[in-house]
């Protein structure tokens, strides 16, 4: 493995410019792990955590703007998400254990692609945007349409992340919760996770763990959206069209449906 | 190879190592400050936990690049540090040092929750403790022993 610090924004989007194929390293907290069991190790590293233009979180008109760099502590622990966008901050506290949202940045977790990340589910129902950029300029995306496939995505290699667009609501105008089921409440990745978000008559719903990445139910938001009373069948039709759970070391496709359905049902009543 | 400068239990330290060093190798290895352990090397078991600028992190999961001019913290610091001290004595008091592979990573947890809140709850210290595994002690004496360090920290103020 081959090691790259740059300086500054422009020098590192440059540099990724160069480069065949560069690893971006933020807090490490994926890529180490990766590195211990020689996972899709690549051979040039780029260090992007002690880039100034990187770590901040601001408001900015009425959006909530948070830097690449910025770790799962930085962004629970912000008195600007918790008074603008509680429920993000309060969503986070279950991230993990304190010794690792000390190092895990955003932009990391939202970039590894991995169908448990905790932070896209609630990103998703909130309609963040990401920025992508490179030497060739910048371009806004909107998260939903970032995933492509299992752990694929449309960043180009010359890309990287730079910053998470939040529309704010006035956190009074909507409620929402966040569910992760684990083995355990502490440091636990989820087998299932489901973010609600409701607004008015509006549903906006994701999961997390129940199919190759995470994704807005669109079916069931349809369908709550549609129904004065809400019947199970139906309900859980719309369910099934919109979520795979799998079978893995983590969990059976069928306890994952379950609670899902349970979890819905809780929230939907 | 890379050359680094970075603080390490008020000392600075400048070398030379491997780019591909964990901060745990370059602890143990490097600096022969052995305190800190490493169990699982994938972020899960906190044996490895040190004080990096202000917070407790998992050194396993931090790479030499990322040291640069850092101020860390480990357990050797109990020889000089007064919280790390008080903390030591308390898990020796209230029998939360068993074969005492978690102890260094439970200190460091510890040091730095009451860093930033002198009087935690129980369920503030669980959750500063929770990326702290113990297979010994089963964790009650653990909390007990951080919340007694902290009545003791407020009343030597
Ligand atoms: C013990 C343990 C527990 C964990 N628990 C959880 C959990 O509860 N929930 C959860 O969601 N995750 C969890 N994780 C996974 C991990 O901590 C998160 O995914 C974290 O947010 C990754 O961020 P990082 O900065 O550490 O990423 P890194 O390891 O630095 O990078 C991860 C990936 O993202 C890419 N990348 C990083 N920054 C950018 C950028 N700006 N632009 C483009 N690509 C980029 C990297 O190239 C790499 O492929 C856990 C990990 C460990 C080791
Ligand atoms: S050795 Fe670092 S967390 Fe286990
Ligand atoms: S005392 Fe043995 S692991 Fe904690």
């Amino acid at each position: 493995m081959k090691f790259h610090k740059p300086q500054t924004l422009p020098e590192c989007l440059c540099l990724l410019g160069k480069l065949k194929d560069p690893w971006l390293l933020a807090g490490g907290t994926d890529i180490n792990v990766q590195i211990r069991h020689q996972l899709n190790v690549k051979e040039d590293v780029v260090f992007i955590n002690h880039l100034p233009e990187l770590n901040f979180i601001k408001k900015e008109e009425n959006s909530l703007i948070i830097g690449a760099t910025a770790t799962i502590k930085d962004i629970s622990g912000s008195e600007l998400i918790k008074k603008e966008c509680p429920f993000l901050a309060d969503s986070l506290a279950d991230f993990a254990s304190p010794l690792i949202s000390n190092l895990a940045t955003i932009a990391g977790n939202i970039a590894n692609s991995s169908p448990t990340a905790d932070t896209v589910p609630l990103l998703l129902v909130l309609e963040a945007a990401l920025v992508l950029s490179s030497c060739r300029g910048h371009r806004t995306i909107a998260l939903k349409d970032f995933y492509t496939s299992y752990k694929h995505n449309v960043r180009q290699t010359d890309e990287m992340i730079t910053s998470i667009i939040i529309p704010l609501l006035p956190p009074d105008s909507y409620t929402a919760h966040y569910v992760k089921i684990g083995s355990r409440r502490a440091l636990t990745i989820a087998k299932a996770a489901l973010a609600l978000l409701k607004r008015q008559d509006e549903f906006r719903i994701a999961a997390g763990s129940l199919s190759e990445y995470p994704k807005r139910l669109k079916n069931v938001e349809e369908y709550l959206q549609n129904s004065k009373k809400i019947v199970k069948k139906h309900l859980f039709a719309a369910l099934d069209e919109d979520v795979y759970p799998i079978s893995d070391f983590r969990s059976e496709a069928a306890y994952r449906l379950q609670v899902t359905r349970n979890y819905l049902l809780k929230f939907t009543r | 190879m890379i050359e680094l400068k970075f603080t390490v239990n008020s000392e600075e330290v400048a070398i030379t190592v491997a780019e591909n060093l964990r901060l745990l190798d370059i602890l143990r290895d490097e600096l022969h400050l052995t305190g800190t352990k490493e169990g699982c090397a994938v972020g899960e078991c906190g044996a490895c936990t040190v004080i990096l600028n202000g917070e407790a992190v998992c050194s396993c999961m931090v790479l030499a690049c990322q040291v640069q001019d850092a101020v860390i913290e480990t357990i050797e610091n109990c020889d000089t540090d007064p919280v790390l001290q008080i903390l030591q004595q308390a898990f020796l008091e209230c029998g939360a040092v068993q074969c005492g592979f978690c102890t260094p990573g439970m200190l460091l947890s510890a040091k730095a929750l009451l860093l930033r809140n002198p009087a935690p709850t129980e369920a503030e210290i669980k959750k500063a403790l929770e990326g702290n595994l113990c297979r010994c002690t089963g964790y009650i004496q653990i909390t007990e022993a951080v919340k007694q360090a902290a009545r003791e920290l407020a009343e030597s103020k």
